[in-house]
């Protein structure tokens, strides 16, 4: 089968039709299959991936989903719950939110056949066991949070994690998220953060004028880039820089606790 | 050593030009003096090498055959010749000598290579008189030794002079080919060494050069032309290089003047209040210029000068500046012109103490500042007027002293201007004081006032206005004034309103006064509006004519209030109105802003008809009573919908004990839940037509005067207004600039937004930050810092 016929079925373009053949080795109807299923846009790494490994089978990437998928061919809490107790890890480790970033999952708590596929693909897994091997290389990249990897997988689970069409978090989720996805022994300033919000964030949210006591996309970015500018002890903040107003407050309010706690 | 000298040091007299004569001798060819006869000067300058052959020549050979036997011998007869000239001169016996055989009898030995017998001779001779001279004058007792020494040295001089131009040959051949020093200066040399530093004489002219000074200063009489001789004496002995002027005379002399000060300058403060001390300051340093001019070598005053302003100024000005009851604050209170202009000037000498001065300044308009905001609080903030007639005497009384004291000095004024800024720009209360102040004066102030007089009060406030950071608090409130004003009809004169509003824009800008000019318009057009309703005959309905002004949304400070239900035939007549109005002006809305209005009523009391001036809310409730006698609170609530704090002001207001139109069923001020009132048809009035004040309305200002602690915070539709033009200005300036840093963006946001307000670094951080979240702006992907313009 040529690319132009492949072009034909999927209407995309014939260079892309041209690398799906390549890398389903002329298969069509696995390349078609591949583009339906979201993984349209081979990058180079997986490429490299393939063609060293065997590819993982829809089909069997389709069993192994439909194992814990509900009636709506979905995986919702449940789930999702006994797919990370059999691939090894906590629902409350990062882990899962780089699982859902390959997989560009759209929702929380919900992931759809076609986001696994894609995911599973992506990692070039399609069993559990496989996946279980790959944990520990995951949980690797994730752990250095200088990484690329790491940086795209916190910046993808503001959009996961957002509600709809609002554009920011509550402040609950936010502290959740930050929590799984911020090691403290990096970020010891999260936890002073956290009380802060708890105790004033309301307040100083409100009083700047956003809509309450939400974490907006800017805070969100800026978090982790405050953090590591700042030091553990603020020593290198500088109240004119550029940093979200919150920040500011909560920079002053860590000051005066500091204080207190000096007096007191 | 000495041209250096020139001009200023004239006083120093004839030796001082004789010797800058000399000067030219040094290198030039043998040039005789003046008075030397022609024929010796021709013969011997030009030798004329050729005509030896011819038979003149054969004269001159004779000649070297007659000097060839000037032996030594031969030699110490020719210079006891001069010896005995040299005494004679030195007994000033010179008129009997002859020059010209003098000096070719010195030519003669140098030229007989006897040079250096003749200059040691010289300076033998010149030593031994010199020494004999010493004896003389130390032998003089304390009194007279100054003059004795005057006296020689001038004697000296005259001597040193002649002898100089008798050996004038020795000078330039045989001084100047062996290096050694002219015979004038020799003399001076010798008699530096030998009568100036005589053992019996140094230490006492030293003294009493001291003395004399210091017995100047107490008052007595010097002989300053003996003291300048004796100075300029010390000066030209000077010759090799020794510093005999610095040593003998300037350095103790300084010493002594920095003690002396230092000591009476310290008991003058002690003794004197701060304008006496400086009286006597500048009457010492008058005395010192004076002494610099007459006796002191020129180079002795700025140094002299600089003792005399670190004692007497520098050293003591923070006293002077502080000292109580007589320093600066008792001077700026009490507007003391001549001494803080005596002040300026002393301290002008050094810039450290006029700095200090005009600190002192700066310190005392902000305390003055810091005292009349507490009288102010201590009045209970009841006179806005008086503070701020109180900043207006304030600047006066500085912008007098600026000008007359420190002669308009600009550090000064500038000081000035800080110092206001600081204290007026506290907090919100200077503005919306000067709105006031402003207010009262274009309500009844002006009236009868000239076109001038009226200008320059106008004026005045424009000079606090400048003061203001928050000139758009000042404009929030001069707007609510100003609409008061003109829909009232109580503003003294269109003219000066739009003077002040002229004022305003030359100071902000067209933008700033824009909408308060709309507003006039909208009068002007409300005007012309209703002549039309009236011509078209439709302005009474039901026997009520109805008069509207027609404002723009947005130029006024209106608030969005649902109107009122409006007793029935009014309604009527609001519907007309909107009816001819919107046929004029299609895709125009109207919004019927019934709080703002005032209506007249016909009241039929008991005794008499009345003609009641009251708001519109006022009206709709007095109305009520057409069909009742008794009516509850929640009845008048139910019927006329108006806000509740509203109708509880303006029911109050009509149960006052002077306008009492309706008896209020409790006692007291306040009107409970279940309050009724009936109408109270025994009121009267002396006057025909009552006007029904609002007693609320005023207490009403008056507790928002008393605010609590927000008294003076930012009104909140201000704070509004500045969160648009914020973000109006981040974005006017992102559109251009596409990708900006941070700081750059705040600076160029508040560069823009001065000349309205200051607005606060994290008050744009804050709106940055929400134009981000609205997708406006980004952060830049390389750099966290600096933001980047969606299209």
């Amino acid at each position: 089968m040529s690319a132009s016929e492949l072009r034909a079925i999927t209407g995309c373009s014939i260079e892309k039709a041209k690398i799906l053949l390549d890398i389903y080795n002329g298969d069509a109807n696995s390349a078609a299959e591949a583009y339906f299923s979201g993984e349209a846009i081979p990058s180079a790494r997986s490429k490299g991936r393939r063609s060293s490994k065997n590819q993982p089978k829809i089909s069997k990437i389709d069993e192994w989903f439909n194992k814990y998928s509900d009636e709506d061919e979905e995986m919702s809490d449940k789930g999702i719950l006994s797919f990370c107790e059999d691939i090894g890890i906590n629902p409350q480790d990062p882990t899962i939110l780089a699982l859902a970033y390959e997989m560009s999952a759209k929702e929380m708590g919900l992931f759809t056949k076609d986001e696994f596929r894609k995911g599973m693909v992506s990692l070039g897994v399609s069993s559990c066991k496989e996946l279980r091997e790959k944990v520990a290389y995951i949980k690797g990249k994730m752990s250095d949070t200088n990484s690329k990897f790491f940086k795209e997988v916190y910046a993808f689970t503001f959009d996961f994690a957002r509600e709809g069409t609002l554009k920011s978090l509550s402040m609950h989720d936010s502290i959740e998220l930050w929590n799984i996805l911020l090691p403290v022994s990096r970020f010891p300033l999260l936890k002073p953060f956290e009380e802060f919000l708890k105790k004033e964030g309301s307040v100083s949210i409100v009083a700047r004028g956003c809509s309450e006591g939400r974490i907006a996309r800017d805070l969100w970015m800026q978090l982790p880039l405050f953090f590591d500018h700042v030091g553990p002890d603020f020593e290198k903040y500088d109240s004119a820089d550029a940093w979200p107003v919150i920040l500011d407050d909560f920079a002053a309010f860590f000051e005066s606790n500091m204080k207190r706690e000096i007096s007191g | 050593l000495f041209e250096k000298k020139s001009d200023t040091f004239r006083r120093f007299d004839r030796a001082a030009r004789v010797i800058i004569h000399r000067a030219p001798h040094r290198n030039t060819s043998p040039l005789p003096s003046p008075n030397i006869p022609k024929f010796w000067r021709a013969s011997n300058r030009n030798p004329a090498p050729r005509k030896m052959t011819t038979e003149k020549g054969k004269k001159q050979m004779i000649k070297p055959k007659a000097w060839n036997p000037l032996d030594s011998v031969a030699a110490q007869n020719l210079w006891k010749k001069l010896s005995t000239a040299i005494d004679e001169i030195h007994n000033k016996n010179a008129s009997e000598l002859s020059y010209e055989e003098l000096y070719r009898t010195a030519y003669n030995l140098v030229l007989h290579k006897h040079g250096e017998l003749l200059y040691s001779n010289v300076r033998d001779s010149l030593k031994k008189h010199m020494v004999k001279l010493a004896a003389m004058v130390s032998a003089c007792p304390d009194d007279r030794l100054l003059e004795a020494i005057s006296q020689e040295w001038k004697d000296h001089q005259i001597a040193l002079v002649m002898i100089r131009d008798v050996l004038m040959y020795m000078d330039r051949n045989y001084v100047w080919q062996h290096g050694q020093m002219r015979v004038y200066d020799l003399g001076l040399q010798i008699f530096k060494d030998t009568v100036v530093y005589h053992e019996k004489v140094r230490g006492r002219l030293r003294g009493l050069l001291l003395r004399g000074v210091a017995e100047e200063r107490e008052g007595r009489l010097l002989d300053q032309d003996l003291m300048r001789s004796i100075l300029s004496m010390l000066d030209m002995v000077g010759v090799d290089a020794s510093n005999v002027y610095e040593e003998e005379f300037e350095t103790p002399f300084l010493a002594e003047t920095k003690t002396f000060y230092q000591n009476e300058s310290q008991q003058f403060i002690s003794e004197n209040t701060c304008p006496d001390y400086m009286k006597k300051v500048e009457a010492r340093l008058y005395e010192e210029s004076l002494r610099g001019a007459h006796y002191l070598h020129p180079s002795t005053v700025p140094k002299l000068n600089f003792i005399l302003e670190t004692e007497l100024i520098e050293n003591h000005s923070k006293t002077l500046i502080e000292m109580e009851n007589s320093g600066c604050e008792h001077m700026f209170k009490e507007d003391k012109h001549n001494d803080l202009l005596r002040m300026y000037k002393l301290f002008s000498k050094v810039p450290k103490a006029l700095e200090e001065l005009r600190d002192a300044m700066g310190e005392f308009i902000k305390k003055s500042g810091k005292d009349l905001v507490a009288q102010q609080e201590a009045s209970g903030n009841k006179e806005p007027n008086t503070f701020v007639q109180g900043l207006l005497n304030l600047r006066e009384k500085f912008a007098v002293i600026c000008k007359k004291a420190f002669l308009g000095d600009s550090k000064a004024q500038k000081k000035v201007v800080g110092a206001f800024e600081e204290f007026v720009n506290v907090d919100g209360r200077s503005a919306r004081y000067l709105a006031h102040f402003a207010d009262d004066l274009l309500r009844s102030g002006l009236r009868g006032m000239g076109e001038e007089e009226a200008d320059s009060q106008l004026e005045k406030i424009i000079l606090i206005f400048r003061y203001l950071q928050d000139k758009d608090v000042f404009e929030n409130y001069y707007k609510i004034q100003l609409s008061k004003r003109l829909l009232s009809g109580r503003s003294a004169s269109d003219e000066c309103e739009r003077s002040m509003i002229a004022k305003l824009k030359g100071e902000c800008g067209y933008q700033f006064t824009s909408k308060l000019e709309g507003m006039f318009t909208d009068i002007k057009m409300s005007r012309d509006a209703m002549d039309q309703y009236r011509k078209a005959g439709r302005s009474k309905i039901h026997g009520i004519e109805m008069e509207v002004n027609v404002l723009t949304a947005g130029y006024w400070p209106t608030q969005t209030v649902l109107p009122c239900v409006l007793p029935d035939p009014l309604g009527s007549c609001c519907s007309a109105f909107e009816g001819h109005y919107l046929d004029k002006h299609t895709g125009r809305k109207i919004a019927w802003q019934t709080h703002m209005g005032t209506a007249d009523l016909k009241a039929d009391f008991e005794g008499r008809k009345h003609e009641l001036n009251v708001t519109t809310y006022q009206m709709c409730i007095l109305m009520l009573y057409n069909g009742a006698d008794v009516l509850s609170l929640g009845q008048i609530r139910d019927a006329v919908t108006i806000p509740e704090q509203e109708l509880r002001r303006h029911l109050i207001s009509l149960c006052t004990p002077k306008h009492k139109i309706l008896k209020k069923a409790s006692k007291g001020k306040g009107i409970s839940e279940d309050d009724t009132f009936s109408f109270n048809a025994e009121y009267t009035s002396k006057l025909k037509r009552v006007k029904i004040p609002m007693v609320s309305a005023k207490e009403g200002t008056a507790a928002e005067l008393n605010d609590g602690e927000n008294k003076f915070a930012l009104p909140s539709n201000v704070e509004e207004d500045r969160r648009h033009l914020i973000e109006a200005s981040i974005v006017r300036i992102m559109k251009t600039r596409k990708l900006l840093g941070h700081n750059a963006l705040v600076a160029e946001v508040s560069r823009q937004l001065s000349s309205r307000f200051f607005p606060q670094p994290q008050l744009i951080k804050k709106r940055i930050e929400s134009l981000i979240e609205r997708e406006y702006l980004e952060r830049d992907e390389a750099d966290r810092r600096s933001y980047r313009y969606l299209a």
